[in-house]
């Protein structure tokens, strides 16, 4: 479980940089300025919570295991959220039909 | 407001009140193995500040429970009446906390005995499967679009 548990918060991470990367590089409106800086508040708190996820494992306590996995599905389906409903704005600002700004969120467990 | 950033903002209320049951938890699970960590003693404190305020709203409103609650959110209500229906369920949540009420377990959030730290674990996993019962209805309408 720690072995999966790890991958998962590892591709999480890789996933929440990525964002953060497309969502600093995104030429929006002034408008949406306030805006983007919400939703990059939002990633950086996610890429918080995984690294501490994974200092967690380092660890190495079993029982702690699933507290891990919640906190690791937690970080998921806000991410999720982020994709689905928060990138919307800033897409449209860009003339983005597609999701360009989204990352697909990886099969945990 | 529309309905659905409703059900988002209530989600994400529950997210933040699972985060802090967890990470009091995992604090409480690496103390019991002396385990040190810094970081991790903070989020512990910060969880207990978070869930000192829920279990002080829960209070305020289970004991106002036969009234009208004017100005409370309604999935907020919807949370309290799970919370008291678990205490009604002893079949399922059969620890004497669900039944002393939030003050014990305002009290229990303190512990430092390891007896103490091992029933505040019991009292956060029942805690967590009434928040996580009542977040089921917010994940199926908001998740399920995605």
């Amino acid at each position: 479980m720690r072995g999966n548990l790890q991958a998962s918060n590892e591709d999480l991470l890789h996933q929440l940089v990525t964002l953060q990367r497309l969502f600093a590089d995104a030429k929006i409106p002034q408008e949406l300025s306030g805006y983007r800086s919400a939703i990059e508040g939002v990633c950086e708190r996610l890429r918080r919570q995984v690294q501490r996820n994974l200092k967690d494992l380092v660890y190495d306590l079993p029982d702690t295991f699933g507290n891990v996995l919640r906190q690791t599905q937690t970080v998921m389906r806000e991410l999720e959220l982020v994709n689905a409903y928060y990138a919307g704005p800033i897409e449209l600002s860009q003339g983005l039909g597609a999701s360009l700004l989204r990352v697909v969120p990886g099969v945990l467990l | 407001m529309d309905q659905h950033w409703l059900d988002i903002q209530s989600f994400i209320t529950d997210q933040r009140l699972l985060a802090a049951i967890d990470d009091l938890a995992i604090a409480i699970k690496f103390e019991l193995a002396g385990v040190r960590d810094a970081e991790r003693e903070e989020l512990a404190k910060n969880a207990r500040e978070a869930l000192t305020l829920f279990l002080g709203q829960l209070r305020t409103l289970t004991a106002d429970s036969g009234e009208i609650a004017k100005g409370v959110d309604p999935r907020l209500k919807e949370l309290v009446d799970s919370y008291q229906a678990a205490c009604q369920d002893r079949d399922n949540f059969p620890l004497v906390f669900m039944r002393a009420g939030t003050d014990a377990l305002m009290r229990l959030l303190g512990a430092k005995n390891k007896a103490e730290q091992r029933e505040l674990l019991s009292c956060l996993a029942d805690l967590r499967r009434v928040v996580e019962r009542h977040q089921q209805v917010d994940v199926s309408a908001i998740l399920e679009e995605i």
